[in-house]
């Protein structure tokens, strides 16, 4: 099921001396989309650095045991998923915050974010993300930012297509509400 | 059909070939064909396995853009407000920080997971597994002093319970009510004076030895025939 550029990259990534040299490339190469899907549901740019920085060692670790039964990219967005969510969790223990306090330290901090304009309607957006519990704000992130199709979202995220769809839709609508009233 | 085949033998031998060349064609054309090859295959180049992935880059580009209309479709049903907005980053970032931290995370997981000797984790268990029998058999052993102790206590107060209790039960109902009796006429015989000292008497008596005088003492001494009287000091 692995792509052959990937694949290529791992038989690399297993022989000594190609490593390193196939492990920057795989960074290279899936750095970007990973950063912007931790960014969204951290906020901070230094939260989302250190949770990026947190996978990819764990990728550097278990990336020889990686079974090419999925995509690398499945596996990347998963262990980035749980990496931020392992993170929010402890974010919320460490301020010993409620869940209906949980989203006002993020809505907190998209709005003291460089550039944020309670006006413009791509910042009401984010506000209203940030509403979304963890789980809803990761389907709806990989759905209308990343459009991953539904079946390797079920991969990632290890839930069924059916309740992802309806996630989905919840989402969208709760944001809808969100900015037609804020 | 004869006369057909000498006008094709005529053109034949009149002019063999209709078609003109350049002038020394022949002669240059391996050099023409050779520059060719090579200045082609220094101009245009493929990546490797171009072919081998060229298939799976366009189905990937096609599934893309697939998704891309799927995604908007089912977002204009939900939400045409959602659809009609920017989907463009708002949060900012470092300049360049993509470029730098590929070099940073290639530096942090360099850093080396301890790795621990075989032999020294085996050396590790077996101490542990010492320490916890010595903790185990020190348990057992406490355990059984203290039980045999307390065994021993508990027996210990059980016997003088029921000596006690026997040797109450051997007193007569006369000799109890004797030793009331008795303690009875003691309470009824002692005087507040002789059985408690209040703070004041002693005050009293304080000032009373004050203004007895030295001679006082002495004479009192002879009377009763005490010896070494001159040694005793006044304020002994």
């Amino acid at each position: 099921m692995l792509n052959l550029e990937d694949k290529e990259l791992l038989v690399q990534f297993k022989e000594t001396p190609h490593k390193e040299k196939a492990f920057t490339a795989i960074i290279k190469k899936y750095q970007e989309r990973l950063y912007w899907h931790i960014r969204r549901m951290v906020v901070e740019h230094e939260d989302a650095n250190d949770v990026l920085q947190n996978m990819f060692v764990k990728v550097w670790r278990g990336l020889e045991n990686f079974r090419e039964d999925s995509q690398l990219y499945t596996w990347l967005y998963r262990i980035a998923t749980n990496e931020s969510l392992t993170f929010l969790e402890q974010q919320k223990r460490r301020s010993s915050v409620s869940i209906d306090e949980e989203d006002t330290g993020l809505s907190n901090k998209v709005k003291a974010s460089e550039g944020f304009d309670a006006n413009k309607l791509e910042w009401k957006l984010q506000l209203a993300i940030q509403k979304l519990p963890a789980k809803q704000r990761l389907v709806f992130n990989l759905r209308y930012y990343d459009e991953l199709p539904y079946e390797e979202m079920s991969r990632i995220l290890e839930t069924s297509e059916g309740a992802l769809k309806a996630s989905y839709h919840h989402a969208a609508k709760k944001i809808e509400d969100f900015i037609r009233n804020y | 059909m004869k006369s057909e085949y000498k006008i094709l033998n005529n053109i034949k031998t009149e002019n063999a070939n209709p078609f003109s060349i350049p002038n020394e064609y022949f002669e240059g054309l391996p050099i023409s064909i050779l520059n060719r090859v090579k200045s082609k295959s220094f101009t245009y180049s493929t990546p490797p396995d171009y072919f081998e992935n060229l298939s799976t880059q366009v189905l990937k580009k096609i599934n893309t853009v697939n998704e891309h209309n799927n995604v908007f479709e089912e977002l204009e049903a939900i939400s045409a407000l959602l659809n009609s907005l920017n989907k463009t980053n708002v949060y900012t970032l470092p300049t360049d920080y993509f470029e730098t931290n590929t070099i940073n995370l290639v530096d942090r997981k360099i850093t080396p997971v301890k790795k621990i000797n075989t032999s020294f984790r085996f050396t590790k268990i077996i101490a542990a597994a010492v320490v916890m029998g010595f903790i185990a058999i020190g348990t057992l052993m406490i355990f059984n002093k203290t039980s045999k102790n307390k065994q021993f206590i508990t027996s210990y107060k059980q016997a003088i319970k029921t000596d006690i209790e026997q040797s109450v039960l051997q007193i007569s109902d006369a000799e109890l009510s004797n030793v009331l009796d008795l303690e009875k006429n003691i309470t009824a015989n002692l005087s507040d004076e002789t059985t408690i000292l209040p703070w004041q008497n002693i005050n009293n008596l304080q000032e009373e030895i004050k203004v007895v005088t030295d001679e006082e003492i002495k004479a009192y001494f002879k009377e009763n025939n005490i010896e070494n009287v001159d040694n005793i000091s006044p304020n002994s």
